[in-house]
């Protein structure tokens, strides 16, 4: 706003009054930049664009790459749709034996991490598994059949992702006025009609972030498909730079996969654009449930509750059982020992992310928040440093490691080489920035809209200095929403596997990096431990979830 | 140095290219109630905000506010004390009530600097002033929208501010509220002794409420005066459209006096030459009379009264309210009569 006055004059008032905008670009920035310099690294990292590297790729590894991941969005992006728009519409629309409960409950496996889900599935339907074995018995000994493949890693994510597109759908389908429905019927479309012409395409906007959620987390995913063996871009980045040490390569192929995650940003935008148009309805009269009877109940109830014993009830059995084994079958105190250095490790990461997200995100929503009227750089600037939520978590850690590089050396020197910066807890808590400020700054930015400037101003009017209006408006009016965004980080950096195998302080061990390298070794029942404690506190948060009723993008933006 | 309770001075904000205030003077005597009106955007709320300290006014040559006595912003010296030091009370449009705070923990966050026992008489004293006593321990959110503005109030005056600025404090409330309470507000302000300045677009409101009105039109303080005066004798055509319905009449003035197409007219203040005669419609006595010269062509009837559009001899339209108790019917003929000074806005200004 003082932009466009005279240097003088905002000088002299930045003296005797709050400091004006002047500073804040600058600080802005200062808070941005970083987030943002992994992503800018990789983007960077084209001026070396090598031929070279790209003609042994596309003979190499690429085209697999390639068409598995284009295999794993397509195939994921239906099986999900399917499912989360079927059971939303279900839920929200039917009444049918219980519905309440399961409406809740179909959230459930979003408490248990791909990963983890993952293993379950393959230790179940391996070949040694119980399921095979039991259809040998059955069906002869020449029964067998291949559970590693494309098809077996799209139908684990869609389980475990699919609780994303049912929520936003769910709350869309539940928000829509009858007005619309009713003119459709009084012209004579029928309910599938009316379902197609109207219900679906008011939804959109609320579907498209649901499905941009489950590719992110698709696109980040590196483990689920290397159980599978199936060879994604995310695993080939891991493949380049951890097992071949190309790192060249890695960088590159990170750098399309920064592409594609971009691409998905974009779809979803252009797909939302007109996002407004689903609380229209919010005002007028909610539809009526329409209560099936007979037949038709119970294959929805039937139907619903399938999904959530393949999703949550299967596999969280699995995990108790094998857990129970692993404990009973451990020498006396080794279990304990181990566990409990690495939930320390676990809670020391968590604790350390989640403030030092807040803190950033506090520092940006203050300085967007105390102009009147802010510039749009920076909005553009609080925006573009909480994009690395939408980056696969290979591609953020490759940005930290390409970041830090020359930074390596010179730290190296001074501390008489007992330091090594990207490995650290400065990288992994970089990483974590990176790609968990969209929740901190969601967190604090919906708090503070409860703050008017109006509040603020009447505080000061009435004599408060600035440390008196934080004290006591907006310390005790943010506490809520900010302590909720830290429960979230920390239960995302808990369950966070990529970023953490990267970038974690050389022989660090956490419950997530220990869950995998037991698993990558098929040793399910001592996974199962870990895993089991990372589901159990997922839990929390998709409680908190559950008591909403309603994703009000809390997990995203 | 002055004796008015607020004072002032040739401000100016502009944004960019944009002029929101264009050297705004004027002042309020202790204890007065002054209205800023004008229509939307005239720059009305700028001007409160630069007087509170949460705007800086463009440091031009002579700016200044005075408020009880002390300078607050000096654009010569190079003074601007900010909000919390300038002595003024704010209460909004929504009121920003702290929604984590009690009733009487509103009242007395602006008394933090005072004795635990003072400040606990002193927000007794408010409460039973706006009748809140039962309802101290109560929340924001579970208090009527009248119940908040008072709380509202009571906050702003808690620390005896010399100025209490209110911005549109009745725009949130229901139209049938509103003229109630800006009864009962007008009368807490009185009975408290504090200099008050209002934000108003509604001119109902602006009227009733003030003592002194300071009609704005694009950044510029166009008239100030006390209500009655502006109503009957507007400056300009802009005053005199904004306060109420107004006929537009061409005359020429000859002293008291002005010919136009209604007779000779009686002025408010005597000129000389062109005029724009501006004549409210309620000056406009109309008698029914079967050779009269003007027709009625429309009429409102709103019961206590009803609004006649007359044709005139010239064709021209003229407005005229009248008592609900004659019957009037269109087409019918009728005589028209000016019973009010007219004021004279001379044509070439």
């Amino acid at each position: 706003m003082s932009l466009t006055s005279s240097p003088a004059h905002s000088q002299r008032s930045a003296n005797l009054r709050l400091p004006r905008l002047s500073a804040k670009p600058i600080g802005a920035a200062a808070l941005a930049l970083p987030t943002l310099a992994p992503l800018l690294a990789l983007l960077l990292a084209w001026l070396d664009f090598d031929l070279a590297t790209w003609v042994h790729l596309w003979e190499t590894l690429l085209p697999e790459m390639l068409m598995s991941t284009a295999g794993l969005v397509v195939g994921v992006s239906i099986v999900t749709l399917a499912l989360g728009i079927s059971l939303g519409w279900l839920t929200a629309r039917y009444i049918f034996p219980a519905v309440s409960a399961l409406r809740l409950a179909l959230v459930l496996p979003l408490a248990i991490p791909s990963y983890v889900l993952g293993f379950v599935y393959v230790g179940l339907l391996d070949y040694a598994g119980p399921i095979q074995t039991t259809l040998r018995h059955l069906l002869g000994e020449a029964f067998e059949f291949e559970v590693r493949t494309l098809l077996g890693a799209i139908f684990v994510l869609s389980l475990a992702l699919y609780p994303y597109v049912y929520l936003f759908a769910q709350a869309a389908f539940q928000e829509q006025s009858a007005a619309h429905q009713d003119a459709a019927r009084a012209m004579g479309y029928g309910s599938w009609a009316t379902f197609w012409r109207i219900a679906l395409p008011l939804a959109r906007p609320s579907l498209a972030a649901g499905w941009a959620l489950v590719m992110m987390e698709t696109l980040t995913d590196f483990a689920v498909v290397r159980y599978f063996n199936v060879i994604t871009l995310s695993e080939g980045v891991v493949r380049l730079w951890v097992g071949q040490m190309d790192r060249e390569a890695g960088v590159q192929v990170a750098s399309l996969l920064m592409g594609i995650a971009f691409a998905v940003v974009a779809i979803e935008r252009s797909l939302r654009r007109r996002a407004r148009y689903t609380q229209l309805g919010s005002q007028t009269r909610p539809l009526a449930r329409t209560r099936l009877r007979g037949w038709r109940a119970w294959l929805a109830t039937g139907y619903a509750s399938l999904v959530l014993v393949l999703a949550f009830g299967l596999p969280g059995s699995q995990l108790v059982i094998w857990a129970i084994e692993d404990v009973s079958s451990a020498a006396p105190g080794t279990l304990e020992a181990v566990f409990g250095a690495y939930l320390l490790n676990t809670l020391l990461l968590a604790g350390s992310a989640a403030l030092l997200v807040i803190l950033v995100a506090i520092g940006l929503g203050w300085l967007v928040r105390a102009n009147d009227a802010p510039s749009p750089l920076l909005r553009t600037l609080a925006r573009a440093a909480a994009l690395g939520y939408a980056m696969p978590s290979a591609v953020v850690a490759i940005g930290v490691l390409l970041l830090l590089a020359p930074l390596n050396a010179p730290v190296a020197a001074w501390t008489g080489g007992a330091f090594l910066l990207s490995g650290s807890l400065i990288s992994v808590l970089y990483g974590y920035l990176v790609r968990f400020l969209a929740i901190g700054m969601n967190g604090v930015e919906s708090s503070l809209e409860k703050i008017s400037p109006a509040m603020e101003m009447a505080a000061r009017t009435l004599g408060a200095h600035t440390a008196r209006v934080v004290m006591h408006v907006y310390l005790p009016l943010m506490r809520g929403g900010v302590l909720t965004a830290a429960l979230l980080i920390c239960v995302d950096v808990l369950k966070e596997l990529p970023l953490t195998m990267f970038l974690r302080p050389f022989g660090m061990e956490t419950l997530s990096t220990w869950a995998y390298m037991l698993s990558s070794e098929s040793a399910w029942v001592g996974a199962s431990t870990p895993a089991l404690v990372i589901v159990g506190l997922s839990l929390l948060p998709t409680m908190l979830l559950m008591r909403r009723a309603v994703l009000t993008e809390v997990q995203l933006r | 140095m002055s004796t008015h309770a607020l004072k002032v001075r040739l401000l100016s904000r502009r944004y960019g290219a944009v002029v929101a205030v264009d050297s705004a003077s004027f002042c309020l005597d202790q204890g007065e109630i002054g209205v800023l009106v004008g229509p939307s955007g005239c720059g009305k709320s700028t001007l409160l905000r630069l007087v509170a300290g949460l705007e800086p006014p463009d440091s031009k040559p002579g700016a200044q506010i005075v408020i009880g006595g002390n300078v607050v912003f000096d654009a010569d010296a190079g003074l601007d004390l900010p909000a919390d030091r300038r002595g003024v009370g704010l209460v909004f449009q929504d009121y920003a009530l702290f929604p984590h705070m009690t009733v009487a923990a509103n009242i007395a966050f602006g008394l933090h600097h005072w004795r635990k026992a003072e400040r606990e008489a002193r927000v007794r004293e408010l409460l039973s002033w706006v009748r809140m006593e039962a309802l101290a321990e109560r929340y924001p959110h579970e208090l009527s929208g009248g119940q908040q503005q008072r709380v509202a109030l009571a906050r702003a005056l808690a620390p005896r501010p010399t100025v209490v600025l209110l911005d549109e404090p009745f725009s949130n409330l229901d139209q049938s509220l509103r003229s109630e309470l800006r009864e009962e507000m007008r009368a807490l302000i009185k009975q408290s002794g504090a200099t008050a300045l209002f934000v108003t677009h509604d001119r109902e409101e602006a009227i009733s409420l003030a003592d002194k009105l300071i009609v704005m039109h694009e950044g510029r303080v166009i008239q100030s005066g006390a209500p009655h005066q502006l109503y009957w004798q507007p400056e300009n055509l802009a005053v005199a459209t904004l306060l109420g319905e107004a006929n537009v009449l061409e005359g020429m003035a000859v002293n008291g006096y002005a010919e136009c197409i209604l007779g000779r007219v009686p002025l408010a203040r005597s000129t000389q030459g062109r005029v724009h005669l501006v004549l409210r419609p309620e000056a406009v006595q109309v008698t029914p009379d079967a050779h009269g010269e003007v027709v009625v062509e429309r009429v409102t009837y709103f019961g206590h009264d009803q609004l006649l559009t007359l044709r005139l001899a010239n064709d021209a339209m003229l407005l005229a309210r009248v008592s609900g108790v004659q019957r009037f019917a269109p087409g019918q003929r009728a005589r028209a009569a000016v019973i009010a000074p007219a004021a004279a806005i001379r044509a070439d200004e």
